[in-house]
C-alpha cells in the first residue's frame, strides 16, 4: 500500500496499514448510516406530504412551502 | 681658374654670402630633405594629419566642417536607406540583442544594469497566482499528500482534484489537514455541508448535514470507480501559516456514482462547504486528500499559491 507526498510515491508504514484499514472499515459502517439516514428522511417527507394532501393542500401549495 | 702669383687660400661660403632664394630644387638631392630640415609647424600637421596636404583648399574645408558627407550608398537589407539610415520593420531578432546570456526556451527578458548589455534572460518570475505543486496518479495510491509547500508568500491556497477515479465504487472522499509534516487525525475537524442529488430518473433530493468532532473532512460521497465518472474539486484554504487562529476551508466538489456500473444509470452529485479544524491554531504543513476505501488510481491534484 501506498502513498504520495509532494509527488514522490512512498510505502506505508505496517502501522499506516493498520490504521488505513480500521478507518475503511469504519467508513462502511458511517457510509450506511448516512444512506439510512437519507432514505428516512425521503420516507418521512412522503409521508408529511400525504398528509398535508389529506388536510386539503394542493401540489402548489405543498411546494411553495419548500418541503 | 688662373691666378697671377700665390693660389688665394680656400675660404669656406657662409649664408652671408649667398643670396637669399638662390637654392634651386634641382640643387638640392632627391631624398635628401630630412624632417629636421622641415619646420616643425609643418611637421606637426602632418603628424596631426591637420595639413590635409595634397587635396583642394575647398576639400579641405569640407572635411574640417565634416558637411559633405551627408549622402551614402543605398542600403539594402535590414538596415535601409541613403541618408538617414533605418532598421527595417520586422528584422531585429534575438540574435541582434547584445544579452549577457544565451536565451533559454521559455525565459523572459529581465533588465540588469549591471550585465552585460543590461539585459539577461531569466525565468519568468511568480506572479500572484503560481502552481506550486502537481502530482498525476499513474498507480495506485492510499493518499495524495502536499507538505511544505506553505509559505507566507501566498495567503490563500487552492487544492485541485482533477479527474480522481478510485477503486472502490461509492467511496468517499476525505481531506485531513497536516501540521508539522503529519496528518492531524484527532477528533476535532467541523464541517458544514450541503449536497445536491440529481438522480438519472429525475428525482432530486438535497441535504443539509456535517459534522463538529469528525476526525477527517467529508469532501464528496459517492465516488464511481466507472471510467466514465471521475471526481473533480477545488478547495480553498484560507492563510493555512497563520498560527493565532483556526484556518477556514472551503470546498466544492462533483462528481457521479454509477450503482450498477450501467453509465445511463447514475447519480449526479454536488458538495459545498465550510470547514476547519478546532483542536488548535497550530499553522498547517499541508493537506492529505484520501478515499474512505481503497485506491485513488488516476487523475491529478495541483496546489496552488494565491496573493492577496
Amino acid at each position: 500500500m501506498k502513498k504520495i507526498i509532494n509527488n514522490e510515491l512512498i510505502d506505508l508504514t505496517t502501522d499506516e496499514v493498520t490504521a488505513r484499514q480500521a478507518e475503511e472499515t469504519q467508513a462502511v459502517i458511517d457510509k450506511q448510516a448516512e444512506e439510512t439516514a437519507e432514505a428516512n428522511a425521503i420516507t418521512k417527507k412522503a409521508s408529511a406530504v400525504a398528509k398535508l394532501k389529506a388536510l386539503g393542500l394542493t401540489d402548489e401549495e405543498i411546494g411553495a412551502l419548500k418541503i | 681658374m688662373s691666378y697671377i702669383g700665390s693660389t688665394p687660400a680656400n675660404k669656406l661660403v657662409t649664408s652671408s654670402d649667398m643670396e637669399d632664394g638662390i637654392v634651386t630644387t634641382a640643387k638640392i638631392a632627391n631624398d635628401a630633405a630630412t624632417a629636421d630640415k622641415i619646420a616643425n609647424a609643418v611637421n606637426s600637421a602632418i603628424t596631426a594629419n591637420t595639413a590635409k596636404t595634397g587635396i583642394s583648399s575647398a576639400q579641405t574645408s569640407a572635411i574640417t566642417a565634416n558637411t559633405s558627407k551627408n549622402t551614402n550608398a543605398t542600403h539594402s537589407g535590414e538596415v535601409t536607406g541613403s541618408g538617414a539610415l533605418t532598421i527595417a520593420d520586422n528584422v531585429v531578432d534575438e540574435a541582434n540583442l547584445k544579452v549577457s546570456n544565451s536565451a533559454v526556451n521559455g525565459y523572459v527578458l529581465t533588465a540588469r544594469s549591471g550585465n552585460n548589455g543590461q539585459m539577461t534572460w531569466e525565468e519568468a518570475g511568480g506572479g500572484d497566482f503560481v502552481k506550486l505543486g502537481s502530482t498525476t496518479v499513474s498507480s495506485a495510491v492510499a493518499s495524495i499528500s502536499f507538505d511544505g509547500l506553505f509559505s507566507s508568500t501566498y495567503k490563500k491556497y487552492q487544492l485541485i482534484g482533477n479527474g480522481l477515479l478510485q477503486s472502490a465504487n461509492n467511496s468517499l472522499c476525505y481531506l485531513r489537514v497536516r501540521q508539522s509534516n503529519s496528518d492531524v487525525t484527532g477528533s476535532s475537524y467541523i464541517y458544514a455541508d450541503t449536497m445536491n442529488r440529481f438522480i438519472h430518473s429525475g428525482a432530486a433530493y438535497q441535504g443539509v448535514g456535517g459534522a463538529s468532532s469528525d476526525n477527517k473532512i467529508k469532501l464528496i460521497d459517492n465516488q464511481s470507480s466507472n471510467n466514465s465518472f471521475t471526481t473533480n474539486f477545488d478547495i480553498d484554504i484560507y492563510d493555512p501559516q497563520n498560527s493565532s487562529r483556526r484556518k477556514l476551508i472551503l470546498y466544492r466538489s462533483a462528481s457521479w456514482y454509477n450503482h450498477d456500473g450501467s453509465t445511463s444509470n447514475f447519480y449526479w452529485k454536488h458538495h459545498i462547504g465550510a470547514a476547519t479544524y478546532r483542536g488548535n491554531t497550530t499553522a498547517f504543513s499541508g493537506v492529505t486528500i484520501y478515499p474512505s476505501s481503497g485506491n485513488f488510481t488516476s487523475g491529478s491534484l495541483s496546489l496552488y499559491g494565491l496573493k492577496l
